[in-house]
């Protein structure tokens, strides 16, 4: 079933397109116009952001006019539906986050994903203690094959 | 004609060696287990592989690319049949039908039938865009920056106006795809904008670790709030197609086979439209009207073979307009423009070769997916039963190595998270993700050409409603927004 988000939820979004939209129209309308490097109204560089800016801030304002007639600000709020999940995908995109920003690059990339694949299996598995265990040898397993693949198969520069 | 056939049998005998075969036949099944796994979808899969395949001679890559996609397209309608969800948004009008006929016990016929109509799309495809990319290529031709400028902007407002259930939203996604593609140094002062001071931004958004991210770790977090239950499969039956039911069903085959290219080609639309398309009119047309929902083969049929024929249909405006017809049609685009093919207007004069060698590929992966749906039904089930706390770590890993190989940098990587949690709080707040893919993809074309356009006129509007192809696209815009907004009251008063 799809989850459709509540009017007030909509109303919110509209109030933050409507802001970016603004913010893109103020930056584009400022941006250097190079006037002295012979550039024309229509050739200069701020002149296709500010209208996307512009279409984005009108479809900012359409949107918040329907959620006005769908009852926002006061009813709705967030669908059950959208509630749910929050804390398993706080936690993935935690650990994607550390793999990504804090390991990748810093640490060699077979330990680096060692470490991620074990710890995202260990912790989604718990309590569990026979997955768990099984967590570093898809760990070891990934670090090796993925390793493997992207340097000698496909001739890929790891991080 | 015959030019033509001696190009295809040149190609094939190009791709004719085992090494072409083994990629072939890997990137299919990759393709198919990826299509089949629900929530991974082909974008994803194709944005990987693209990543994947970098190093690789650029008909190699291609020839992996276009199998992964015609696989995953495939693979998505086990788990519809199989698990009622489907595995690609384009099976999930496969669900209806079959998955009911799953519950009566065919679900191995069921899975047969899939196979038949998916074959059957993808030949039926294959001819048009045969037919069709020369034709429209000379159509293409006649372009200039004035209807380059229209066809952009109606890429992005038909992509939003028929993928995901809400236009106004859809709308939205497509602007800011479009405006996010103007971030970097312009085309024509080489001026900085938007980069707040950043020399990684100066260059702009890759586009393939901004893909990779609004597919592949978006959806990735969206199967980890998801997660499913580990899944209970009955035993299937018999899964070997019955030439019978094509014969039987060929009027239905040949309708939906046309609708789903003809939908291929609309830039931006993609499988799933196709899909529901083909569906709907296989009901209208339908003597067992009555069947459809409870286990209709037809129905099944129809859906099958329309979303498998929207994939040559989508890779034809690639080819003569570099426009492309699906969001997986958009990063395939990406691809081969990193491998130095430039399709475009002049495909047809500059390399012929090239559209026969895509149709090649096609049938390359026409012949994996007829193989996989035949013999590894038993292994796709086991598929299905793969724990998403194992998949989701191994495909974030490709998601950052990817982004990471296009140009060894960093920055890419981190391009590809705020995508994906862009995708994610996107998605959540139901903004299809297509039509972002076509404004990234749509941006720098849609810029260059209304820039191109003013200059040549020397700042007057008028060429932009005029001349013929430009005023017709300009009309087409208008009369899909307003058909929108006179529908909405009603909506809105019904959702109070």
């Amino acid at each position: 079933m799809e989850e459709k988000p509540s009017a007030r939820i909509d109303f919110a979004s509209a109030l933050a397109w409507i802001a970016a939209g603004g913010a893109i129209v103020v930056a584009s309308w400022t941006m250097d116009r190079l006037e002295r490097h012979g550039a024309t109204l229509y050739s200069a560089p701020g002149l296709v952001p500010g209208l996307l800016g512009m279409v984005l801030l009108a479809l900012g304002v359409v949107l918040a006019a329907r959620a006005l007639r769908q009852g926002a600000p006061r009813g709705g709020g967030m669908n059950p539906s959208l509630r749910r999940g929050w804390a398993g995908t706080a936690l993935a995109a935690a650990l994607c986050l550390a793999y990504a920003v804090g390991l990748v690059g810093r640490v060699p990339f077979w330990m680096a994903t060692f470490l991620f694949v074990t710890a995202f299996i260990a912790v989604f598995e718990y309590p569990s203690r026979t997955r768990m265990a099984l967590a570093a040898l898809y760990g070891a397993a990934t670090s090796l094959a993925a390793t493997y693949l992207f340097e000698t198969v496909f001739l890929v520069r790891l991080p | 004609m015959f030019e033509g056939l001696v190009l295809f049998g040149k190609s094939i005998g190009g791709f004719l060696n085992a090494e072409s075969i083994l990629w072939a036949l890997g990137a299919s099944l990759v393709g198919v287990v990826i299509g089949a796994l629900p929530g991974l979808t082909a974008t994803m899969g194709v944005a990987l592989m693209t990543t994947l395949t970098l190093k690789m001679p650029a008909s190699q890559a291609l020839l992996v690319l276009v199998c992964t996609y015609v696989g995953a397209i495939y693979g998505g309608s086990r788990s519809a049949i199989l698990l009622n969800i489907p595995g690609t948004p384009a099976s999930a009008a496969s669900c209806l039908d079959g998955y009911a006929l799953a519950r009566k016990g065919k679900a191995g016929y069921a899975m047969g039938i899939a196979t038949t109509g998916s074959v059957m799309g993808t030949l039926i495809g294959m001819f048009f865009l045969a037919l069709f990319t020369p034709l429209l290529g000379n159509v293409a031709l006649k372009f200039g920056a004035y209807e380059f400028f229209w066809l952009a902007a109606f890429g992005v407002v038909i992509s939003g106006n028929l993928t995901g259930s809400d236009p106004l939203k859809g709308w939205m996604a497509g602007f800011l795809g479009l405006f996010l593609a103007t971030i970097g140094q312009e085309g024509v002062y080489a001026f900085e904008r938007f980069t707040f001071g950043s020399r990684d931004l100066a260059g702009g958004l890759s586009l393939v670790p901004a893909l990779v991210g609004a597919f592949g770790f978006a959806e990735l977090l969206m199967v980890m709030r998801e997660r499913r239950p580990p899944v209970h499969l009955d035993p299937v039956d018999s899964v070997v197609p019955r030439l019978r039911d094509v014969f039987r069903y060929w009027r239905t085959i040949i309708r939906s086979g046309c609708i789903g290219t003809f939908i291929g080609i609309v830039p931006g639309v993609g499988e799933d439209t196709a899909a529901w398309t083909s569906y709907a009119a296989a009901k209208r047309a339908s003597a067992e009207k009555e069947l459809f929902g409870k286990g209709s083969v037809e129905g099944l049929m129809a859906a099958e073979t329309g979303d498998n024929a929207c994939v040559p249909g989508a890779i034809i405006p690639v080819l003569t307009l570099q426009i492309p017809g699906s969001a997986p049609a958009a990063v395939l685009m990406a691809a081969m423009l990193i491998h130095g093919v430039r399709p475009g207007p002049l495909i047809m004069v500059e390399a012929p070769h090239f559209v026969y060698d895509i149709i090649t590929m096609m049938l390359f992966a026409t012949i994996g997916i007829l193989i996989y749906g035949l013999v590894l039904t038993r292994l796709l089930v086991q598929v299905l039963r793969a724990r998403y706390q194992v998949i989701v770590p191994i495909l974030f890993v490709l998601c950052a190595v990817g982004s990471f190989a296009i140009a060894a940098r960093l920055f890419d990587v981190w391009v590809m998270l705020a995508f994906g949690i862009l995708g994610f709080a996107l998605r959540l707040l139901n903004y299809p993700m297509a039509p972002l893919v076509l404004g990234l993809v749509l941006g720098d074309l849609l810029e260059k050409s209304l820039r191109r356009g003013l200059v040549l006129s020397d700042g007057d509007l008028t060429p932009f409603f005029t001349r013929p192809i430009s005023a017709f696209l300009c009309a087409l815009i208008v009369l899909i927004v307003l058909s929108r907004f006179i529908r909405w009251r009603p909506y809105a008063n019904r959702a109070v």
